[in-house]
């Protein structure tokens, strides 16, 4: 197979763009798709300092790599979750990652801060992993960013990711979080704004960029995801995709044109935000919709209340 | 030919496409990428040679 702008030999197929690549033309299109969205959805702009969620994964690492290579000035935040081997194993490719690009990259242990890992908060908080690893990452992120002068956090969802959700959301009439699904989230009052780059490339894609850079990622999944409904989601789309090349771009490209049709449809039945207004946390200050954030009710159950809302900013590190 | 592939390996005996290795193995191209013994990645219509050793990876994840 050659390469459709050189002729040289490809190194990858693009059966969604009907096109293959080699290594340098690849890496053009690639960085050129994520210039494009971030512009097209008006996601960063030149003067603002970004802060990259990374995990150690492929998305992550690429996203934040990816970011400082098109000029936007940007730093990394690790949260170690505390789940045995799995942890040790991605902070150590954050560090080595760091190291090797010369890019800042601060970290949280949640062991260090609520003296346990994430498998035993779940149990003590009796729900499952995924949902306290959630709360437990965004509340971090967030009040990171806020306070150390960040102005954009980012994430590397990927279309995968976001076309999942959607067909997902779409598959349970779930008209809430079709609405609530953006590739941008506003910034508001102690509330970082949240961008999505990737969005518009698959795991794929971004796979291959990530190994030809030579960027060593942790392969491996997080223990807790196995048998997520996400990959249940992620495999349907990927049968169609096989089949018919381009149907995951297609769907989530129509999904955000057309994502104002789910508003309406819940504006006439109730209106959800009636009974949610957001207020502030009585501990932390930052926002919620009760009279405590979700994470300042798993720091009060583990004694840590009070280092949530006076000395947090010394539970970060330099990695 | 010897395929790694989530911990495991794979022979086969014969020069094949990747296209064909995917397709014994029953993975969709969409969810996998092949990449040869020198770390390059490799296309679909690339063919294998009985004495090679390739590397099939994941790249779906969950979450």
């Amino acid at each position: 197979m050659k390469c459709k702008i050189c002729g040289s030999n490809a190194q990858i197929e693009l059966r969604n763009h009907n096109i293959a690549l080699c290594r340098d033309d690849f890496f053009v299109f690639f960085e050129k798709r994520v210039k494009k969205t971030i512009e097209k959805y008006k996601l960063i702009n030149s003067s603002d300092k970004v802060l990259v969620a990374i995990s150690g994964g492929k998305d992550s690492l690429a996203l934040i790599y990816v970011l400082n290579k098109l000029g936007y000035i940007c730093e990394g935040l690790y949260i170690n979750l505390g789940i045995s081997g799995y942890s040790e194993r991605s902070e150590e490719k954050c560090k080595k990652f760091s190291e090797i690009f010369g890019l800042n990259v601060y970290t949280f242990s949640v062991t260090n801060f609520f003296g346990t890992g994430i498998f035993e908060i779940s149990r003590k908080m009796k729900r499952n992993s995924c949902s306290v690893c959630g709360i437990i990452k965004r509340y971090v992120m967030n009040r990171f960013g806020v306070e150390w002068n960040f102005s954009v956090l980012a994430t590397g969802h990927n279309l995968d990711d976001e076309s999942a959700q959607a067909f997902g959301s779409i598959l349970n009439f779930d008209f809430t979080r079709l609405q609530k699904e953006k590739i941008l989230l506003p910034s508001k009052d102690k509330v970082l704004k949240k961008v999505k780059p990737f969005s518009l490339l698959t795991e794929r894609e971004i796979a291959g960029y990530t190994i030809m850079k030579g960027i060593d990622y942790i392969y491996e999944e997080c223990p807790y995801s196995k048998g997520a409904t996400s990959l249940t989601y992620k495999s349907a789309l990927n049968l169609v995709e096989e089949k018919s090349p381009g149907t995951k771009l297609r769907f989530f490209k129509g999904f955000i044109e057309n994502q104002g049709i789910f508003k309406n449809l819940i504006d006439e039945n109730k209106n959800i935000d009636k009974d949610n207004e957001s207020k502030y946390c009585v501990n932390c200050g930052y926002l919620t919709y009760r009279e405590n954030c979700n994470f300042c009710l798993i720091a009060e159950r583990f004694s840590r209340k009070d280092e949530v809302r006076l000395d947090f900013s010394n539970y970060f590190y330099k990695l | 030919m010897q395929v790694e592939i989530d911990g495991r390996i794979e022979y086969f005996d014969k020069a094949m496409t990747v296209k064909e290795i995917f397709k014994i193995l029953n993975l969709n191209p969409e969810v996998y990428l092949a990449i040869s013994e020198n770390g390059e990645l490799i296309t679909s219509d690339r063919i294998v040679k009985a004495d090679e050793k390739i590397k099939i990876i994941r790249v779906v994840s969950g979450g």
